[in-house]
């Protein structure tokens, strides 16, 4: 592996997130295959962070700034890849917080970890209409539609989007969290898996897809 | 006059000069990074009383002078009326009111010993038995109503909590306009009329920032109907340090006081004299598991600190307490709960929320109920201190006992030793012979039996039965 590239991976486990998007540019200017230094450096990279986290030896404020580095990272290197190709990931998901809820610190934590696990996270945001849940899986063909809700208000607006989705898209798996979610509510809305925190999220996504 | 604790012996967490700091902070973060406001009523009413508005982002940047002169604005006591007189909460700085909470979407089930989705049955036992003690003064729903169908749960949570409590009810399934109406609707049936009831509101309604730093719309809109209607507003801030605010608490208590009075100014450029009341929840994120850390020692000191701000201010504070990420009543729950909620009653916090719940607010148990009420007495005790006088010196009655003898027969500790010593209901402190004599019980049976006695003994007086009509009416035109 080029030096370079052993050093963008340990930007990322080094938590460089001010200073990566630099050394991604270096990586383009010198004609390495970006998804070389994608796959061998920033995967590795937080695949080792998240090791890490998943042993206790470092905390969320870590794993967060290793998953910031990684997009900064990937933000360089992601549109010099060349057409045609693509980065392997463990699979795609949908994520976003439903309709009338803005909580959506749990989410974006449930997003790093599964991007820090390898799978390709895109992320609708808060405030997300039931009807754009559905036109996005239709769109993306995701595996796994993840939607979070921190109301008991706004709890059953993922039940909401679960019954149509089964009849529009039975391939897409739905992940369903969020504080006063639980797995008995999860069951009764019919969520293919509930995750209580992040860590559980990564768990469920690959059960889902393996 | 409601359950409470008279705090005698305050016990502060911020300096003088840490009250001011955070008071300088919070008009700071007011001034310069300002609050997204979305509701745009709210919006007009701000730029009218001077505040700058950037159209594209909502951002809302409070002149420090306005902030400081709505402040000053409020109605200056605040009194959470119950449904019936003897349970009147007056709200003035020196009395801790413990209050049951909030909104969980589980319980375990008393009988079957199964722990399941909430149901208005469990709304309603959860008031029925909080009602009945001594430590508790004020009612949150513990838990909301599930097995309702959609759009009725706020009827049915004050449904559910007026025929089995007397005591005063806080809301916080209202946060739509909608909602406040049918709230209103049967705030008025209760009491006899609208007017009756903004008289005497025994109904109180909570809204919420989302911080941090930004305030919705639905539910500021939502706020407006509840102070038109007479309610006083719970404005309820939860700043996580380390998450939705600054890691460090003194930051975080800055934002979380922010939030409030931009809450305050709104809601009283809206409605001058709005009966306004500070609250908050303010855990720390578990950097490891990703939970909220409710039964954090920070939490106390959060919840301290802001009601130290809120009594700055001149407002009575709301504060979590009785807090535990503990599954079931055990050791954790014990010392997390008596750790979270020590400090804010030793402050003096007017309301602290929490008792009966598990699993960071989520899971109602009738037998942690009665366990929070009995550490809600101990504290109670503590928070009183010792009264030297020429009385509790009893320097007399140690004169005529004389050396050698013995207290117990005198008229002096018979008068007295009922208010000064803590009476246990659940505690065991009997001899191992006669614990063992008893059944040898564990404190969570104990705590069973007397949530038995309870259910047995206790009384509610019944709502006027216009409410029944009205919610009856009500759920029939909101069900979907």
């Amino acid at each position: 592996m080029e030096e370079i590239v052993t050093r963008l991976k340990n930007a990322v486990i080094n938590y460089e997130m001010e200073t990566i998007a630099d050394l991604a540019k270096q990586i383009v200017d010198q004609g390495i295959d970006p998804l070389v230094a994608i796959e061998e450096g920033l995967a590795e990279g937080i695949k080792t962070v998240g090791e890490k986290f998943g042993k206790g030896e470092i905390f969320l404020p870590e794993l967060v700034m290793g998953a910031e580095s990684m997009k900064a990272a990937l933000a360089v290197l992601e549109p010099a890849v060349p057409q045609g190709q693509a980065r392997k990931t463990l699979g795609k998901v949908v994520i976003g917080t439903v309709q009338d809820d803005i909580h959506e610190i749990g989410k974006n934590l449930v997003s790093t970890m599964l991007s820090s696990n390898g799978f390709e996270v895109i992320d609708l945001g808060v405030n997300v209409q039931a009807a754009d849940f559905l036109k996005k899986a239709g769109e993306l063909k995701p595996n796994i539609l993840a939607m979070s809700a921190l109301m008991t208000t706004t709890m059953p607006r993922m039940g909401e989007i679960i019954t149509p989705l089964k009849k529009e898209n039975p391939s897409v798996k739905t992940i369903v969290g969020g504080a006063p979610v639980t797995d008995v509510y999860a069951k009764e809305i019919g969520a293919d898996e509930y995750s209580g925190d992040a860590s559980g999220a990564v768990d469920s996504a690959k059960k889902l897809v393996g | 006059m409601a359950n409470s604790i008279p705090v005698r012996c305050r016990r502060t967490v911020l300096s003088s000069d840490g009250v001011q700091r955070i008071r300088y902070a919070s008009l700071d973060i007011l001034e310069r990074t300002g609050v997204i406001v979305k509701s745009k009523r709210a919006q007009k009413l701000l730029v009218d009383a001077g505040c700058d508005l950037d159209e594209k982002s909502a951002v809302v940047r409070f002149p420090p002078s306005l902030v400081e002169e709505c402040a000053r604005a409020r109605k200056r006591s605040v009194t959470f009326f119950g449904r019936t007189a003897k349970h009147d909460a007056r709200l003035d700085g020196d009395h801790v009111h413990i209050c049951s909470d909030g909104n969980g979407t589980m319980a375990l089930d008393f009988e079957t010993r199964r722990r399941r989705t909430s149901t208005k049955e469990d709304v309603a036992k959860a008031a029925f038995v909080s009602d009945a003690l001594r430590g508790h003064g004020v009612n949150w729903p513990s838990v909301t109503s599930q097995d309702v169908p959609m759009g009725t749960r706020h009827i049915h949570d004050l449904h559910a909590s007026l025929e089995n409590t007397e005591k005063h009810i806080t809301l916080a399934t209202n946060t739509t306009e909608w909602e406040v109406e049918d709230v209103l609707a049967i705030g008025a049936a209760a009491a006899g009329s609208s007017e009756e009831f903004a008289r005497k509101p025994f109904i109180s309604s909570i809204h919420t920032s989302s911080s941090p730093l930004v305030i919705d719309a639905e539910g500021m809109d939502a706020g407006f109907a509840a102070a038109d209607g007479g309610m006083p507003i719970c404005f309820y801030v939860m700043p996580g340090p380390g998450a939705t605010g600054p890691v460090t608490l003194a930051g975080s208590v800055a934002v979380g006081v922010a939030e409030t009075l931009a809450g305050n100014t709104i809601i009283q450029l809206h409605r001058p004299g709005t009966a306004f009341v500070f609250s908050c929840g303010m855990a720390v994120l578990d950097m490891m598991a990703s939970t909220r850390a409710g039964g954090g020692p920070e939490h106390g000191l959060t919840s301290a600190a802001y009601t130290q701000m809120a009594h700055h201010f001149g407002f009575p504070a709301l504060a979590g307490g009785f807090v535990t990420t503990s599954k079931e009543p055990d050791e954790q729950a014990a010392y997390e709960k008596f750790a979270s909620s020590v400090t804010p009653i030793l402050a003096g916090a007017d309301l602290i929320a929490g008792i009966g719940l598990l699993e960071d607010c989520r899971t109602v148990w009738l037998e942690q109920m009665v366990i929070d009420d009995e550490i809600s007495r101990i504290i109670s005790r503590m928070a009183e201190g010792i009264d030297v006088s020429d009385d509790s010196l009893a320097l007399d009655v140690i004169d005529k006992v004389g050396p050698g003898k013995d207290f117990l027969g005198v008229r002096h500790t018979l008068e007295r030793f009922k208010t000064e010593h803590f009476m246990p209901t659940l505690s065991d402190r009997s001899s191992w012979d006669s614990w063992e004599a008893k059944g040898s019980k564990t404190l969570v049976q104990r705590a069973g039996d007397e949530v038995r006695r309870i259910m047995n003994e206790h009384s509610v007086a019944p709502p006027r039965g216009e409410v029944e009509d009205t919610v009856k009416a009500l759920i029939e035109k909101r069900a979907r």
